[in-house]
């Protein structure tokens, strides 16, 4: 009997393992032939958008060779024209640039800084569909000749590069990775000038900040607790160490209780949170929703929590999701309005 | 009934199989065929015959090559053209499969993932994923997801088998009974791995929902050798499973080696689902309820029941696959929620026309 | 020549042992009935030799081969198995099922010839099934069912053909004629069929030789005449019988006797005076009611002479044909008095078993309780030219009593049986005293 399993484990490892290094070395030959296509040229007339002229781009006679946060290699030949964004990040970032005009197609749930719902209503913008399901007929008819992704659309990145399109994928894990990607567009659409400056500009309002806090000389910085999901609607959500809105909340001066854990969204218990004692809560609205967890004394009410810093001192501050929702160029209002919740003296309203 | 008439009648039977499957072919083409007409870009039908013919050997030079677009080429035969080929192989494998393990398990409940193939196959993708995704998309190639999940569904296919044996033969109850506890088992390894993938989460639940939206040619050439060859090798023992379907006992007096037939048919199944579910996810109803539907039409005969039910399986699935590509907007919806929502009510109809009470 | 030798096979549930010891040998044109009670084993002894239970220990050769070191096809190209159960829940048409049995001979890639088809038609015909052979199996009736599947083993051309109890939804022209068909094929082509049966007398009717199993251990094995006596049928199945051979079938037929109620009463004994067939029912009521039965005086080859000898009840017995000698009746007498009661029927009375009727006098004289059966009146059966009518009378003279008929004697006997009883208790004493005893006062009439 050992014998037979033997075989049958050789056997069929042996197909298995056959199979899969042929099929690895087509799909690779397939990619490689791919990329060296030529690329579909932009033949029909782009759709009507708004007003805005187009930047000037910078002359498009040389190649420009772009590096990806992914490592991927793209060679443009001409500066792009029509950009399909399949993220609002990256959205944003196109018109944070001023390059607004030259984006063809957008997600569903794209709606800053325009209320582009609408303009897909009347039929001034294409949508290309949800945020894990980008639809390749659609973003083939706008034939775009750069389309900005993140990596949750990772698979449908291969199928576009495969089908000769370009691709650029944007993964900031913290803020210079963020600024990083908005000096890569500036390159990708021919707006260097305008990137550098959006990029001095964001880092000198970060560094007013992180000035103002280090003058104060704050030798507790606060504890923040960020619930990203939690009771009546499921169970505690916040968010761990390797996550966007952890490096905000530090650059901003706290500290989030729960910066040492390794998962990106921990599910934890509500004893957790009272024992770490957080000195402040914040809690992101939904993105254009009802709040998840019903009011902010439904928060304070959570049996045990009268306990917590937060609660006691009232430091339980409402911030709006939609802006945390995304990296993206609004990274110095993300600290703006954290440091204002941390540090209400230091920041009011107004600064 | 005169001993005339049965035998004439029993001689026409096999002409009117040999229509209907002929008729069931020509039935295929046209709806895929048909299906290329749908899809977010509006390209008129007459174009996508064009097109299509543009690349048949005889019929090129009555094309007129300056009428197609660029665009509408690269978006009919790079995008529709695989997803409707990979609808009809999934779906004529996953009815096939369904077939052979309903007739191996003389159970009705049964369908290809009862071994573990589909929670291997999505356990496998999310490691994939969570662990080597920076190296499969740069060095690798997308192709790495598709393998792992192969290797994942047939691994826990081997194991639920093995786990079973009793001495030289492995009884059908445990072999049930195995597959139901490795698949919990995957479950909930899965659930939290799933956890812990923090951004990859939608994607990993995406692909595991099933769905056609990143097919490509390469995916079609990996896949439709093991179900075409797959379900030709299983076609020689559909008189077998007949008689599998009396019971063991029976089976093993007229001949038949219950163990080896048994095996062959579940390795063979087995790896047409672990290849369809490796480029399509984890699309249920296909492989559980088509055999059955075909059963109540055509009748418990595996000769015909096989490769009726692969056809219509591969019908069904490009019908669906079109509607989820449509139904709203450019968003799409999981090609398993079309398949459930539409079969059931064909099902339900079918069983309720039938005067007598269903009986396997 | 075909052969199936089962060589001390033992087959085990666990470690409950079914079959110990079996031990036999099958050839060419045996038709073999396996009988015995239920959980005797028969069951178990077909799935051994049809492969479905390996046995614990011995072996089943198949030609000198044994059957498990044969691949399944080739098995099932010479032995056939039509199965106690058959469930068939599908739909599949009846020419389907039968074709199955094709199957054995039919290679993977190959499609059904039309020689096929004749083995199949030519199999359907004779078991009757070729007029629903396309009619969907689930549908038919459990006979109709279980002579496809006949049919069905038939198809597979067979050398040895292995039956559980094939004949059980049949009705009795089915059973028959399936039972001529399975002869039939024994005696023309040889095949080896082994059947197990329930029903005795069909087996006895059909099978030519018999293995009779008790407790998993083969009790009796050989010929029919061997195997079903009314010995081993009491041992085995705990029933008494009588078995006879039926001159029209010329095969045994078995007749189970009804169950003692009652073991049987040793100091009641009752004495019979019958003849010409009159006393058989009565004997036989008695018999059954527990009481030790004595008879007399029977001349041979009179019917009740049979019945006495086959209920074993001892008799004082004649030469045929001859009237009743001096000595035969005080051998009558003699038994008489060891009896309790003695019991006279309406035997018809002529000068040869007169002295019957003087003996019965005697016995009411010294005191037995003495019952007559006075069914058919004395006129119609005295052929005495009165005697016997003037003796009759005597008889009730002297106290016996009289009742219109047979069925109303257990009751009265046991009335009987009971005040003597209590009067023995009471007095200390058998009872029989000489007096004249009233009617009135034995409860009697």
């Amino acid at each position: 009997m050992n014998s037979k399993i033997i075989t049958y484990a050789a056997v069929i490892v042996a197909i298995v393992a056959i199979l899969s290094s042929a099929f690895i070395y087509v799909s690779m030959q397939n990619q490689i032939n791919d990329l060296q296509k030529p690329k579909p040229s932009p033949t029909a007339t782009p759709t009507a958008v708004p007003t805005a002229s187009p930047v000037a781009t910078s002359a498009p006679a040389q190649n420009i060779t772009l590096v990806d946060d992914e490592g991927f290699v793209t060679t443009l030949t001409s500066v792009p024209q029509r950009v399909v964004s399949l993220a609002p990040s990256n959205t944003q970032i196109m018109f944070a640039l001023g390059e607004g005009s030259k984006v063809v197609g957008l997600t569903d749930y794209d709606n800053y800084p325009y209320n582009f719902s609408a303009w897909i209503a009347a039929g001034n913008m294409t949508s290309i569909g949800g945020f894990s399901t980008p639809n390749k007929e659609a973003i083939a008819s706008l034939h775009p000749d750069l389309i900005l992704a993140t990596p949750i659309n990772d698979p449908d990145v291969v199928t576009l590069r495969s089908l000769g399109y370009n691709v650029l994928v944007l993964n900031p894990n913290d803020v210079r990775g963020d600024l990083q990607n908005i000096a890569l567009v500036g390159r990708a659409v021919g707006a260097e000038s305008t990137a550098a400056d959006l990029v001095n500009n964001i880092n000198n309002k970060i560094n007013a900040i992180t000035a103002k806090i280090a003058a104060a000389n704050i030798t507790n910085p606060p504890k923040v607790y960020y619930e990203i999901w939690g009771p009546p609607m499921g169970d505690l959500m916040s968010c761990g160490g390797p996550t966007w809105v952890n490096g905000i909340i530090s650059k901003a001066g706290g500290v989030n209780i729960f910066a040492n854990e390794t998962d990106q969204w921990p599910t934890v218990s509500s004893e957790t949170v009272v024992q770490m004692n957080p000195d402040v809560i914040l809690l992101p609205t939904a993105m254009g929703g009802a709040p998840f967890y019903g009011s902010v004394s439904d928060v304070a009410a959570r049996p045990g929590w009268s306990t917590i810093n937060a609660v006691k001192n009232n430091r339980i501050v409402v911030i709006d999701g939609d802006l945390f929702a995304e990296t993206g160029p609004r990274v110095a209002e993300q600290i703006t309005a954290i440091a204002q919740a941390l540090y209400p003296s230091l920041f009011n309203s107004t600064s | 009934m005169t001993t005339e008439d049965v035998e004439r009648k029993y001689s026409k039977r096999s002409s009117k199989w040999k229509l209907i499957l002929i008729l069931l072919v020509v039935a295929l083409v046209a709806v895929a065929i048909g299906c290329l007409d749908v899809g977010y870009a509006p390209i008129d039908f007459p174009q996508i015959l064009s097109i299509l013919a543009k690349h048949v050997p005889f019929l090129n030079g009555a094309v007129n090559a300056s009428s197609i677009s660029a665009v509408n080429e690269s978006i009919i035969l790079q995008i529709r053209l695989p997803r409707v080929l990979a609808g009809a192989i999934v779906g004529a494998g996953l009815a096939a499969a369904g077939v052979m393990y309903q007739g191996v398990f003389r159970n009705p409940m049964a369908d290809s993932y009862l071994l573990g193939a589909s929670a291997g196959a999505s356990f496998g993708y999310t490691l994939a994923v969570i662990y080597a995704s920076s190296a499969v998309l740069t060095v690798i190639g997308l192709g790495f997801y598709q393998v792992v999940a192969f290797v994942g569904a047939v691994l826990t296919v081997f194991v639920v088998y093995f786990m079973s044996r009793v001495g030289n033969k492995v009884p059908v109850t445990t072999l049930l009974l195995s597959g139901v506890v490795v698949n919990v088992f995957i479950l909930a390894l899965q659930t939290v791995f799933e956890l812990r993938s923090g951004k990859a989460l939608v994607g990993i639940v995406a692909w595991i929902a099933g769905g056609f939206s990143n097919i490509t040619w390469t995916h079609i050439y990996s896949v439709f050798p093991f179900v075409l060859v797959g379900t030709i090798i299983a076609y020689f023992f559909t008189r077998d499973l007949n008689m599998l379907s009396m019971g063991d006992d029976t089976a093993t007096h007229l001949g038949v080696n219950t163990e080896r037939v048994r095996r062959i048919l579940l390795v063979i199944s087995s790896l047409i689902t672990a290849a369809c579910v490796s480029i399509s996810g984890v699309v249920g109803f296909v492989g559980l309820i088509i055999p059955h539907m075909t059963r109540l039409i055509i009748g418990p005969d595996h000769r015909m029941l096989l490769p009726t039910s692969a056809i219509v399986g591969a019908m069904f699935l490009i019908v669906c696959d079109a509607v989820a590509r449509v139904a709203t907007g450019a968003n799409e919806l999981p090609v398993g929620v079309i398949t459930a929502l539409a079969g059931t009510p064909v099902f339900i109809y079918l069983l309720r026309r039938r005067k007598t009470s269903y009986s396997l | 020549m075909v052969t199936l030798t089962v060589d001390g096979v033992e087959c085990r549930y666990g470690s409950i042992k079914i079959l110990e010891g079996v031990s036999l040998t099958v050839k060419e044109g045996d038709f073999v009935g396996i009988l015995g009670p239920n959980g005797s084993g028969k069951t178990t002894l077909l799935r051994s030799m049809s492969r479905t239970l390996k046995p614990h220990k011995g072996v089943i050769l198949l030609d000198k081969t044994d059957i498990y070191s044969i691949k399944s096809v080739e098995l099932a190209k010479r032995m056939a198995v039509v199965p106690q159960e058959n469930v068939i829940g599908f739909s599949f048409t009846a020419i389907d099922v039968v074709l199955m049995g094709r199957n054995p001979h039919m290679t993977r890639f190959q499609m059904e010839t039309d020689k096929d088809m004749t083995i199949v038609r030519k199999a359907m015909e004779r078991t009757n099934t070729w007029q629903f052979a396309d009619r969907p199996v689930n549908e038919l009736s459990g006979g109709e069912k279980q002579r496809v599947i006949i049919a069905r083993a038939l198809a597979q051309e067979p050398k040895v053909l292995l039956l559980d109890e094939p004949l059980t939804h049949l009705d009795m022209i089915n059973q028959l004629e399936i039972m001529d068909l399975v002869r039939e094929l024994c005696a023309k082509e040889g095949l080896m069929v082994m059947a197990v049966i329930h029903d005795l007398n069909l087996a006895a009717r059909y099978c030519n030789s018999a293995i009779l199993l008790k407790s998993g251990r083969v009790w009796a094995a050989g010929s029919l005449d061997q195997v079903l006596t009314s010995e081993n049928i009491k041992n085995v199945f705990k029933v008494d019988a009588i078995v006879k051979k039926s001159p029209i079938t010329n095969s045994l037929y078995i007749i189970p006797l009804s169950l003692q109620k009652t073991a049987p009463c040793k100091k009641c004994a009752i004495h019979v005076i019958g003849g010409a067939g009159t006393g058989t029912l009565i004997m036989k009521a008695l018999v059954d009611e527990g009481y030790t039965v004595t008879a007399g005086v029977l001349n041979m080859l009179d019917t009740d002479y049979e019945t006495a000898d086959l209920l074993k009840i001892p008799a004082v017995t004649e030469a045929p044909f001859s009237p009743i000698t001096e000595q035969t009746k005080k051998a009558n007498l003699e038994m008489m008095s060891k009896a309790a009661i003695v019991v006279m029927t309406s035997v018809p009375f002529g000068y040869g078993n007169l002295s019957n009727l003087e003996a019965a006098i005697e016995a009411a004289k010294q005191g037995i309780r003495t019952y007559v059966v006075d069914e058919v009146p004395i006129e119609c059966r005295d052929f005495t030219g009165g005697k016997a009518a003037a003796m009759l009378q005597e008889l009730r003279d002297w106290g016996a009593v009289f009742v219109k008929h047979p069925s109303e004697l257990p009751t009265l006997v046991n009335a009987t049986r009971d005040k003597l009883e209590l009067a023995k208790h009471a007095k200390g004493e058998i009872p029989g005293h000489t007096k004249k005893l009233d009617a009135v006062q034995l409860g009697g009439k």
